[in-house]
């Protein structure tokens, strides 16, 4: 019965319970009419379309910066980059990746800013990211309003100043990693093996780098900054790398989840957009200052999970629609669980 | 002694927080109020203005429901176009859940000289579409709501 | 001489003091001109929108003198405050009757609200305000399964404009004409000179006044005093006797059911409300208003959320008008406010922490010894 117990502390009740809801969820899928098939096809694209973007959060909870409520400064950096290719009219495969090199660029600068700004605030991060993320949408906002875009397709209507509040990307690269050679379908259930491959490369790309000399460094700087500043290494240096990092990251993942949902959406429109990935993390199992590849995987899994078949299945079985009531129930619930967990690691 | 005296103060306290509750429910109760302005020879548009709201204004050929504040006398002002036409008294009947004045009432006590209109009482079904000062097409889902929320 | 210096000093440390305020005063005094307003609209528009929104912002006070910063989840009691008037209007209360039935419905909702958000930020010590932030949002979802499923289905809802057109839970946009402007007309004093007239609602400002004055008296009480020591020292105010986690459960308590009655104010004033939105709105205005006017995490007074309320408003009065004077579009103004109004909290957080970083190493410093000192 102890290790049972054990098990049960150690894995966290909300993620057994949310498990638990998913599984019932399938389970009862069947009965209430909603096809299995089509679900897992939804489950996979979701988990691919978002778990970049949970992906990206990893490298700044490790390095002691909390949880990246500040994501938004990653995903203009994508919107920024994606937008220009679209100008420059480069699309398809050769589109998608232009755009991650520009993303790319821009992260790495605004990512370098964003972190020169979070080393002078320590401890005070996490309110602090969330506004900042606020203000450099609004900010954002107000450049695709003046930015010099002029292609048809991107500007608002006849008078041709602003971008629109979301551009299709059909013919530019649209489903460019869901929809391809290597797609694979079983019976009814198509399986994106393209857009998970990516998803994959960026896992391990994160892998490796979290066990390089600045890996395992900025693991130190977070779990342990005394001991990380006496065995010399710089705490603000690997604080930046690692704000950097997760700011690139943030950039991929809009790219990947605009590929997958088919559009550009500018203005207002990534505001919240850290929420769900972060309560994606934690619900696969990251702490405020603990988090790995294997978390962004599960945690992302069960998010998604639960986000596809509660709209389907629960709507089936009450006629009415509650999945958004228990969305953000449980997403905001598995914020506060883990920002009211003691945390063990020592100040 | 001081227990007492803390379980008094609780006591007071509840039962002050009833008082004032009654008392808001009972005198500050809203009465339906029907403003018909259908049926009528030389229909024209006319404004209602009751105690201290702001005037209602009542197409011809509408019905307008609106709320007084408790049964029994209520200041009233009849403009049309701008005009007043009527400025008296309008009594409220007591033991009911809806009442209505049209033209011919509002008519009748100018006629007459009188300063009051009495109100009919009637169903609160009576206009089974009253025309709700709310926005009708406001079809809300939870989809609709949440939007905003991350 | 030494004088001369004294106050040269005073003074660059009262701007770098009140850097956000001056910088959110230049950016409204350059708006002003450009939005072309007249002084009669900005000034009626002005004293309406204070006495709209300042009992909002003095739910901020006290959490921030128990040391729990910026209580974000304020929005819960505003949310309480919501509640009660659903119960109002659908009861058919009007006049200043259907707002105290709404403060009495309320007030029991936001001391428990207020309670439970107390035990949950005591949980987080150190994160209050992003826990408080998210608690918010938690909120939100509780709030829209109560109001769209329970009203109307457990909960009776007897008016049908009251009620969603599917027969159940509180429609999206809720007209409050039975109480509309109730406080605010139930002592109205028109005032005119020359050219220039004004409604005064003073009610509202009486109802305002009674709050700043009970905050004067709140901090000179013992529990007053508690929380100043609370937000000094937790250990030491333990050590002292004081029961931490209860004297931070009060303040919570309080700000959240000041927070009840504030949007009640406010939304009487409006006179109509978004029934799942507008709590939030409530929230982020209040923050960004008492930290426009001075106050840091740590440090409020009253004259900062006068300041603070006036200034965002001027902001919001002249900002979009004069958005599309410079810019040729109104959306530009729109944003640009928006951004202010995020970046201008965003400074100040940072400026908080900076400062207390710089402190805090220096410290540091100085118990190691000089640097120069060792090796």
């Amino acid at each position: 019965m102890k290790w049972l117990k054990d098990f049960i502390t150690d894995f966290g009740w909300p993620r057994i319970i949310i498990a638990l809801f998913l599984m019932a969820l399938f389970i009862a899928a069947p009965f209430v009419g909603v096809k299995l098939g089509p679900s897992f096809t939804d489950v996979f694209n979701r988990f691919g379309q978002n778990a970049v973007m949970v992906l990206a959060l990893v490298p700044m909870v490790q390095a002691g910066c909390g949880l990246n409520f500040g994501l938004p400064v990653g995903i203009v950096a994508g919107l920024l980059g994606a937008l220009i290719t679209m100008q420059i009219g480069l699309t398809g495969f050769t589109g998608f990746v232009v755009s991650i090199v520009f993303t790319v660029f821009f992260g790495s600068l605004f990512g370098w800013f964003y972190a020169a700004l979070l080393n002078r605030v320590k401890g005070e991060e996490m309110t602090i990211s969330m506004y900042i993320g606020f203000s450099i949408v609004m900010l954002f906002s107000i450049l695709w309003l003046v930015l010099p875009f002029t292609k048809p397709t991107l500007v608002m209507g006849y008078a041709g100043e602003g971008l629109r509040r979301s551009i299709s990307l059909e013919n530019y690269w649209r489903h460019v990693l869901n929809d391809n050679a290597l797609t694979i379908q079983i019976g009814s259930v198509i399986f994106p093996t393209g857009l998970i491959l990516f998803v994959a490369l960026c896992a391990f790309f994160m892998f490796i780098f979290m066990r390089t000399k600045t890996g395992t460094a900025m693991t130190a700087v977070g779990s342990n900054p005394d001991y990380a500043r006496a065995s010399g290494v710089s705490i603000n240096k690997m604080r930046t790398s690692a704000t950097i990092i997760s700011t690139i990251f943030g950039g991929i993942g809009i790219l990947v989840y605009q590929q997958s949902f088919g559009f550009v959406q500018v203005y207002d429109a990534p505001l919240f957009m850290a929420f769900p990935a972060i309560s994606a993390l934690l619900i696969g199992g990251a702490s405020v200052n603990k988090a790995s590849i294997v978390n962004v995987i599960i945690g992302t899994l069960l998010f998604q999970g639960m986000l596809t078949m509660t709209p389907s299945v629960i709507n089936s079985m009450l006629q009415t629609d509650m999945s958004e009531v228990i969305r953000i129930i449980v997403s905001n619930g598995m914020i506060i669980y883990a920002l009211t967990r003691k945390t063990k690691v020592a100040k | 002694m001081k227990r007492i005296q803390g379980v008094a103060a609780k006591a007071i306290v509840v039962a002050l927080y009833i008082l004032i509750f009654m008392w808001a429910s009972i005198t500050g109760k809203g009465y339906l109020f029907f403003v018909d302005n259908k049926a009528r020879d030389g229909v024209y548009t006319f404004s209602i203005k009751l105690d201290k709201a702001t005037s209602v204004t009542v197409p011809a050929g509408s019905v307008k429901s609106l709320y007084v504040k408790g049964t029994g006398a209520h200041h009233i002002i009849v403009t049309k176009s701008g005009t007043t036409i009527f400025e008296g008294t309008l009594n409220y009947p007591k033991g009911t859940k809806a009442a209505m004045i049209d033209g011919a009432l509002i008519d009748n006590s100018r006629k007459n000289d009188s300063k009051t209109i009495v109100a009919q009482a009637v169903s609160e079904s009576l206009y089974s579409e009253p025309e709700q000062q709310t926005s009708e097409s406001t079809q809300d889902t939870a989809a609709e709501v949440q939007s905003a929320n991350p | 001489m030494k004088s001369k210096e004294m106050t040269g000093k005073k003074i660059i440390n009262f701007l770098s003091d009140n850097i956000v305020t001056i910088v959110f005063l230049v950016i409204a005094i350059i708006a002003i001109p450009f939005s072309k307003l007249s002084a009669q609209y900005i000034i009626t528009n002005l004293v309406d929108r204070f006495a709209r929104s300042a009992f909002l912002v003095f739910a901020l006070i006290l959490p921030i003198l128990a040391g729990m910063g910026i209580n974000f989840a304020m929005v819960l009691g505003a949310t309480a405050g919501q509640i009660g008037l659903i119960f109002a209007i659908d009861h058919r209360i009007m006049g200043i009757q259907g707002l105290i039935y709404a403060a009495l419905i309320g007030i029991p909702i936001a001391i428990l609200l207020g309670w439970f958000s107390g035990l949950v930020l005591n949980k987080a010590r150190g994160r209050e305000m992003v826990t408080g932030f998210i608690l918010g949002y938690f909120m939100d979802g509780i709030y829209q399964f109560f109001g769209l499923y329970l009203m109307g289905w457990i909960i009776p809802l007897s008016t049908a404009a009251v009620r969603q057109v599917r027969g159940y839970g509180v429609r999206n946009t809720l007209g409050l004409e039975p109480v509309r402007g109730a406080l605010d007309k139930l002592i109205n004093i028109p005032i005119k000179i020359g050219t220039f007239s004004l409604n005064l609602p003073l009610g509202t400002f009486i109802v305002i006044t009674l709050l700043g004055l009970f905050v004067v008296w709140f901090r000179k009480t013992k529990l007053g005093q508690d929380m100043r020591a609370v937000g000094q020292d937790q250990v030491v105010a333990n050590a002292a006797g004081i029961n931490v986690d209860r004297t931070r459960i009060l303040a919570i308590i309080i700000s959240t059911i000041l927070a009840c009655l504030g949007q009640i104010i406010f939304l009487q004033n409006m006179g109509n409300m978004f029934t799942y939105t507008s709590q939030r709105q409530a929230g982020f205005f209040a923050a960004a208003a008492i930290l426009v006017g001075g106050a840091s995490v740590t440090h409020a007074k009253i004259i900062n959320v006068i300041v603070g309320v006036i200034l965002v408003h001027l902001l919001y009065i002249t900002m979009p008008l004069a958005g599309k004077e410079i810019f040729a579009s109104a959306m530009i103004g729109q944003y640009m406010s928006d951004f202010i109004n995020y970046g201008i909290i965003s400074l100040s957080l940072v400026l908080y922490a900076w400062r207390n970083r710089r402190n805090a190493e220096l410290a540091r410093a100085s118990l190691r010894g000089a640097p120069e000192g060792g090796k």
